[in-house]
């Protein structure tokens, strides 16, 4: 299994400071909840761990590799959910996994195999020759996290893996989560159901205007923002980030 | 490569163009019939269809250079930057393989209404059917060349590139646009003749007195055919 180092990361956008000089490390086959306001900084910082943007300066380690230095093998680790997926509309949903499946290296007979189990697995079989277009939105979630797992990656990557999504499909996107996490693989979560980071996340980073505000297990975070022994997560939260609040770092 | 552009060709899309290459094949028959027709009765000459070509293809310069300065040089979707910059290629082979799907989309479906364009005045002219075919690859060419210019503004601003090697790279770029509109003085009354001349050695104006010559079978055009047909294989026999 693979660890992750975020040493210094900066990212400017102009004048404005996206992320602010961010550190972490997480551990081989943790699970690491990233919780934050939006336009924390949450995405600008998973988007450079999957190498669609570049740090201003920093860096960012998949196991052995930096993902500035050595993009080719650092993606061939992480397997990424983005916020709101953007599939190829005019694709049917069997093409669509067979390109993502083909242009992440997994092999053709075992593509085939893989595409087949995991579209029964999310009840999606009879969607297999329909377009993408066409499916809804709770579908292409399903869709979109069987095309993050295709080529069974040693990081997950998971971008608001709920937002807007039906009470049943949450269900079956949480029972995909769990599953993947008891294999033991690195997954960082980035999410705003706090239930959900409780849950399945060991230790949580708040971020705040750029900047990491706290990290820690759940117990640690109650102390660090003074609340009671059993306080809710989100009442941590929120004293956390009210704790912090200042505005955007401009330059 | 397959799944990629059939992601991109939806059936409305090809419907789109289809129908959008039927009606500018139409406008440019009818357009041509009519320029053709005015140019016998008033007496223009093939310089003025050479300086109009010449103003077309410079438009199309610029207008390529402005979409490179806009980013659409070389479109990248939003499923582009999901799953395929997340994806271990290079994005050189990203690039390059965006760059030639442009190139032969531009060759599809713009040589079509090229080549009626040059066929029609290869009609008129009586001049050989393979002289409007060489006439439109020539077109084409510089068309294809105006693209790949396109994209490496659009990549070169997302690079880091410093920021004084920016600025003379933008000067160049603006400078070969106000260059390439130079033929707009020929329409000028009384510009000495050299100015024709030195319009010609404009990739556009190049291009335009190559094709306009291979159809209007001038002196220059004839040469450039037979130049060609020499290099044919099997052209030794004919």
């Amino acid at each position: 299994m693979v660890e992750i180092s975020v040493e210094n990361l900066t990212k400017h956008y102009a004048t404005l400071v996206a992320l602010d000089n961010v550190s972490l490390k997480i551990g081989s086959g943790e699970v690491f909840g990233l919780l934050g306001p939006n336009g924390a900084g949450k995405s600008t910082l998973l988007k450079i761990l999957v190498g669609i943007l570049r740090p201003t300066s920093g860096t960012i380690r998949v196991g052995e590799y930096d993902i500035v230095a050595d993009p080719e093998k650092a993606k061939k680790l992480i397997g990424y959910l983005p916020e709101n997926p953007s599939l190829y509309t005019g694709l049917t949903t069997m093409e669509f996994l067979q390109f993502v499946g083909k242009i992440r290296g997994v092999a053709d007979d075992l593509l085939d195999r893989e595409i087949s189990e995991s579209l029964r697995s999310f009840a999606l079989e009879e969607k297999r020759n329909s377009l993408v277009g066409s499916l809804s939105k709770g579908m292409k979630q399903k869709v979109a996290l069987i095309a993050t797992s295709l080529h069974t990656p040693q990081v997950l990557v998971l971008d608001e893996p709920l937002t807007a999504l039906d009470p049943k499909t949450r269900v079956s996107v949480k029972d995909w989560i769990g599953g993947q996490t008891k294999r033991g693989v690195t997954t960082i979560l980035s999410t705003h159901d706090l239930d959900v980071a409780q849950t399945h996340a060991g230790r949580i980073a708040i971020i705040d205007h750029g900047k990491i505000v706290a990290v820690g297990d759940v117990e640690s975070l109650r102390k660090m923002a003074n609340t009671a022994s059993d306080a809710r997560l989100e009442d941590v939260f929120l004293q956390l980030t009210e704790e912090k609040g200042e505005e955007p770092t401009r330059h | 490569m397959r799944y990629w552009v059939k992601g991109r060709f939806t059936r409305a899309t090809i419907l789109g163009l289809v129908i959008g290459e039927f009606f500018s094949i139409i406008f440019i028959l009818f357009g041509s019939s009519t320029y053709l027709s005015f140019s016998s009765r008033v007496g223009l000459s093939t310089g003025l269809s050479e300086v109009a070509l010449s103003l077309l293809l410079a438009l199309f310069l610029v207008g390529l250079i402005q979409s490179g300065f806009n980013g659409s040089g070389l479109p990248v979707s939003a499923s582009d930057v999901d799953y395929v910059f997340t994806a271990p290629v290079p994005p050189r082979e990203v690039f390059a393989a965006k760059v030639l799907l442009n190139s032969l989309t531009t060759v599809l479906f713009g040589f079509p209404p090229i080549i009626v364009l040059y066929l029609r005045f290869s009609a008129y002219y009586h001049t050989s059917w393979s002289a409007a075919v060489l006439a439109g690859l020539v077109t084409l060419v510089f068309l294809v060349v105006g693209l790949l210019l396109s994209a490496d503004i659009t990549l070169s601003l997302g690079h880091g590139l410093g920021e004084r090697k920016k600025m003379w790279r933008n000067l160049f770029i603006v400078l070969v646009m106000v260059v390439s509109l130079l033929p707009i003085t020929l329409l000028i009354p009384g510009i000495p003749a050299e100015a024709a001349d030195i319009t010609r050695v404009l990739p556009n104006g190049l291009a335009a007195a190559v094709s306009v010559g291979l159809v209007t079978g001038t002196a220059g055009g004839s040469l450039i055919l037979r130049i060609f047909c020499y290099c044919l294989p099997g052209s030794e026999q004919s």
